[in-house]
């Protein structure tokens, strides 16, 4: 093949309708991954289009919110410095530090920083699951004793516990109507 | 002063600050951690008035606090803690304890201690309810001669109060709420919104250990508000160094939420389904041991204290309960404090007066002298 076939060759492969084709298709994949990553209702199916909307203006309104409490904040702190009383600095900063949890707390109380928190939560909990399964087995393999049995034992335990409970109670209300009964016939005697 | 030399100033203080704070905690010991509660706790004296254990049962006490002055009052206070936490926060420091003022109102005061869960304890709500609150009350009925007791229940012990309340309402006169999750709405937000069945399953967190641990539920409810848990109260306590008294208020709080006992598993998830996924309490939906639980038969005088700056029970969630009890005489204390100051706090402290009177007319006054 001589040098000008190769390019011939090389510049049909590249504009051949094939390959546009499925460059198109892969960068739009890669495309619509990019975005997925960022859509939180990808990842949290469950959640209501309204919740993600109240969510997102929330977050907006932090920032905001904490812009406006930055400015205040350094205003305040330079005059209490400048009254030159240190203790007056110090109540000053308490205060806004309040302020700021206050505005923190509020604007952070929403569904999808409470979707985040719970999502890490499950991927902990999950994790020490998964290794308290891989434990379990190779006790158990060893003949020994793990969580699961205690928590069987327990449970029986309290089966038992509860069955014990019910039957006395019932002993007991059968020992007070025989009481009753006794003593109407022990009066029922004594009238006599 | 000029803006130059304030620097140099609190720079100063601020050594001055850590010192204080240095030799505070070399006065004091640690208290010893676990796996459950990794925490490192300065041992702060707590929960000091005087009281004697009457009955146990699988780790469970009840306690009856010695009397302090003449019992004034025929009907007993039984006070029915939560299953998370320890007790002692109603009775912190002898000038802010929700106990003494009880006591010195002249009230013949118990208290329930549910105690440390571990794995061998898979109770649920059931036991909880229908074996443990039923003996522990019909202890009480004993001990004091008495065929009913008022009950006042604190937070998680609102809910078990209110169940119990429901299901034997004959044994109860009169029923405290006190920052008490009983509605769960979402959109008041707090732990309701933090469980939504949609993101949070609580077999997940047993799954793992068994029961649930102190420190998983510490870290949750400090993350309703993570700026103030985590860092600004520290900074707070830096700057306030100086202040002995505060270090000590402090300490005892830290060691309070630090110091947390497990919770059975089964009572734990129970609780979260039904209560706090569900609403089944209110909406009579909730079943103990095959009995139904309906809010309908609470009859008797109902008193709600709440606090308007409680974020772990939000004051229109104890509230708005009211509307499904069947009684008739309801009152509503509210204080401007959060869910922890309701109890510890001088401005609450005032507020338990005005509740010991109100219980106190419900109690059966005696006339006589009865020691």
């Amino acid at each position: 093949m001589n040098k000008t076939n190769l390019m011939a060759n090389v510049a049909q492969f590249f504009v051949s309708p094939r390959f546009i084709e499925e460059s198109f298709k892969t960068f739009t994949a890669i495309n619509e991954t990019f975005w997925k990553f960022f859509d939180v209702s990808y990842f949290f199916k469950e959640l209501k289009e309204e919740e993600i909307e109240e969510s997102f203006s929330k977050i907006t309104s932090f920032y905001a919110e904490l812009l406006e409490f930055s400015l205040k904040f350094w205003k305040e702190i330079f005059d209490a410095v400048q009254k030159g009383d240190p203790d007056e600095v110090v109540k000053t900063y308490l205060f806004n530090l309040s302020e700021l949890e206050d505005i923190y707390a509020r604007r952070m109380d929403n569904m999808l920083i409470i979707a985040y928190l719970d999502e890490i939560n499950k991927a902990y909990l999950t994790l020490l699951n998964n290794l308290q399964s891989v434990n379990n087995a190779i006790f158990h393999s060893l003949g020994l004793v793990t969580r699961r049995d205690v928590v069987a034992l327990s449970e029986a335990y309290v089966d038992l516990k509860g069955d014990i409970k019910k039957e006395s109670r019932k002993i007991r209300r059968e020992i007070q109507e025989l009481r009753k009964s006794v003593e109407r016939i022990e009066r029922r005697g004594e009238e006599k | 002063m000029s803006l130059l030399w304030y620097p140099a100033i609190e720079y100063i203080r601020n050594v001055r600050r850590g010192l204080k704070l240095w030799e505070w905690f070399l006065n004091k010991d640690v208290l010893p951690f676990d796996e459950d509660r990794p925490y490192l706790i300065p041992a702060i004296d707590v929960g000091i008035t005087p009281k004697t254990e009457i009955y146990s049962d699988d780790g469970v006490k009840l306690y009856r606090y010695n009397p302090v002055k003449e019992k004034l009052y025929r009907t007993p206070l039984v006070i029915v803690y939560a299953l998370i936490n320890k007790p002692y926060i109603l009775d912190l420091t002898p000038e802010r304890s929700v106990i003494r003022k009880f006591l010195n109102a002249g009230f013949d005061v118990y208290l329930i201690k549910w105690g440390d869960a571990t794995i061998a304890d898979q109770f649920s709500l059931n036991e909880y309810v229908d074996i443990f609150l039923y003996d522990f009350i019909d202890e009480v009925r004993n001990h004091a001669g008495v065929n009913k007791v008022s009950i006042l229940g604190y937070c998680m012990g609102g809910g078990l109060t209110a169940m119990y309340s429901a299901l034997y309402p004959e044994n109860v006169k009169n029923l405290i709420f006190l920052a008490s999750t009983l509605y769960f709405d979402k959109t008041v937000g707090g732990m309701v919104k933090l469980s939504d069945r949609r993101f949070f399953n609580p077999e997940n967190v047993v799954a793992p250990f068994g029961y649930v641990p102190a420190r998983f539920l510490a870290e949750r409810f400090k993350m309703l508000r993570p700026l103030d848990n985590y860092f600004t109260k520290y900074i707070n306590l830096f700057l306030n160094a100086e202040n002995e008294k505060l270090i000590d208020d402090f300490f005892r709080m830290e060691r309070w939420i630090h110091d947390g006992v497990n919770v059975a598993a089964g009572a734990y998830v129970r609780y979260v389904e039904e209560m706090y996924q569900n609403n089944a309490l209110c909406e009579g939906k909730l079943f103990i041991n095959g009995k139904k639980v309906d809010p309908k038969n609470i009859k008797m005088p109902v008193a709600a204290v709440v606090g308007k700056r409680d974020h772990l029970a939000p004051a229109e969630q104890t509230i708005k309960f009211l509307e499904f009890v069947g009684s008739k005489d309801k009152k509503i204390f509210e204080a401007d404090a959060g869910h922890v100051g309701l109890v510890v706090s001088r401005r609450a402290m005032k507020l338990w007066e005005e509740v010991a009177e109100w219980l106190g007319k419900r109690s059966g006054k005696l006339s006589g002298n009865v020691f």
